[in-house]
């Protein structure tokens, strides 16, 4: 995983990018998020925090929110964009 | 080495992201992003996202009481439900043969349309002329003839000084089966003693009222006694008294 290691080394060098999107992404602002978060279906929430608050591996993700493991990843992706949507939204209307 | 259609990535740099790829895939998905740029901002938006999720979504540890309640729970739960088969189980098995027996005595019998029969023998005995086909109060007359129509030998006694005459005696047919029918008097009333042969074991004597009738029967020496008749309930009882003393 020598790849993995290098992803959080990034984390600060992209922030200074700073194009709209990820002004809003990269917001501070815990309401915002919050607001987001509630804005989205239960199912795609869940595994948003399953698995960046509970920071669960694919398979327990899997388990516990009773989908075949194969969809986990599919979802997730669903789900961090539709985030991604709401956010926006939400620092347009700011 | 880099197949990998933009559509394809666009999942897959999740996966990547949250270390969940296989090596294989890691370097393919590693090789087309450093192609791509598109898919590469992707990454770096779903990047910046978990890490305003995880810094910013408020995350409640769920109090000590419910963690304890929800986990603690889980061996006595089952020890609940050994309890509970425990008790339960026998209960409900008891409560099962209860209702089969009450199902097993509440349900007519086999004797019930026996009885119905007997009873509308005795009705049709009195209808037409056919009471008796041998007409005598002589024990020595009514016995002897039955021998040779019936494979069994009915006891056949007078009780005029006890106010039941014998008038006589007739084969009738009762539960497929040749029964001796014997005509008994009771002051204008008539009473039918139907006598017949059984396997079953010795019964003591039952009293019920069906159609206005009173009908008391009982099983003795292999064989069933069914009196039929519309006197008193307890006048039918002493003759059936009479009949299991004998002469």
């Amino acid at each position: 995983m020598a790849i993995g290691d290098e992803l959080p080394e990034d984390d600060a060098a992209l922030s200074h990018g700073q194009s709209p999107e990820l002004l809003a992404i990269h917001t501070e602002n815990a309401a915002l998020i919050q607001q987001a978060l509630r804005a989205l279906p239960p199912m795609f929430r869940e595994v948003i925090v399953l698995k960046e608050l509970e920071e669960m591996p694919y398979k327990d993700i899997a388990l516990v929110a009773d989908i075949p493991i194969g969809t986990v990843m599919s979802r997730l992706a669903r789900a961090r964009a539709m985030l991604k949507l709401e956010l926006l939204k939400l620092h347009d209307h700011e | 080495m880099n197949e990998l259609d933009c559509t394809a990535c666009q999942t897959l740099v999740h996966g990547y992201l949250d270390k969940e790829l296989d090596t294989a895939m890691t370097a393919k998905v590693a090789a087309h992003l450093a192609e791509c740029a598109e898919c590469a901002r992707l990454l770096d938006e779903a990047r910046l996202l978990t890490v305003s999720v995880k810094r910013h979504a408020p995350y409640y540890t769920a109090p000590a009481s419910l963690i304890a309640s929800v986990f603690a729970p889980v061996a006595p739960r089952n020890s609940a439900l050994k309890r509970w088969r425990k008790w339960f189980a026998p209960g409900f098995s008891a409560a099962a043969l209860a209702l089969a027996m009450v199902l097993y005595v509440a349900t007519p019998g086999s004797e019930q349309p026996l009885m119905d029969e007997a009873v509308s023998s005795h009705v049709r005995s009195l209808m037409g002329e056919h009471l008796n086909d041998v007409v005598s109060s002589d024990r020595h007359t009514v016995k002897p003839w039955f021998t040779g129509k019936l494979d069994f030998s009915p006891p056949v006694f007078d009780y005029s000084a006890q106010g039941f005459p014998l008038l006589g005696g007739r084969l009738d047919y009762l539960q497929h089966q040749a029964t001796a029918a014997l005509a008994y008097g009771r002051a204008k009333h008539i009473i039918n003693v139907f006598v017949l042969p059984t396997t079953e074991a010795d019964e003591p004597p039952k009293t019920r009222s069906i159609r206005g009738f009173n009908v008391v029967s009982w099983q003795a020496n292999h064989m069933r006694f069914v009196l039929v008749s519309d006197v008193e309930k307890a006048e039918l009882e002493t003759l059936g008294q009479l009949l299991r003393n004998g002469a």
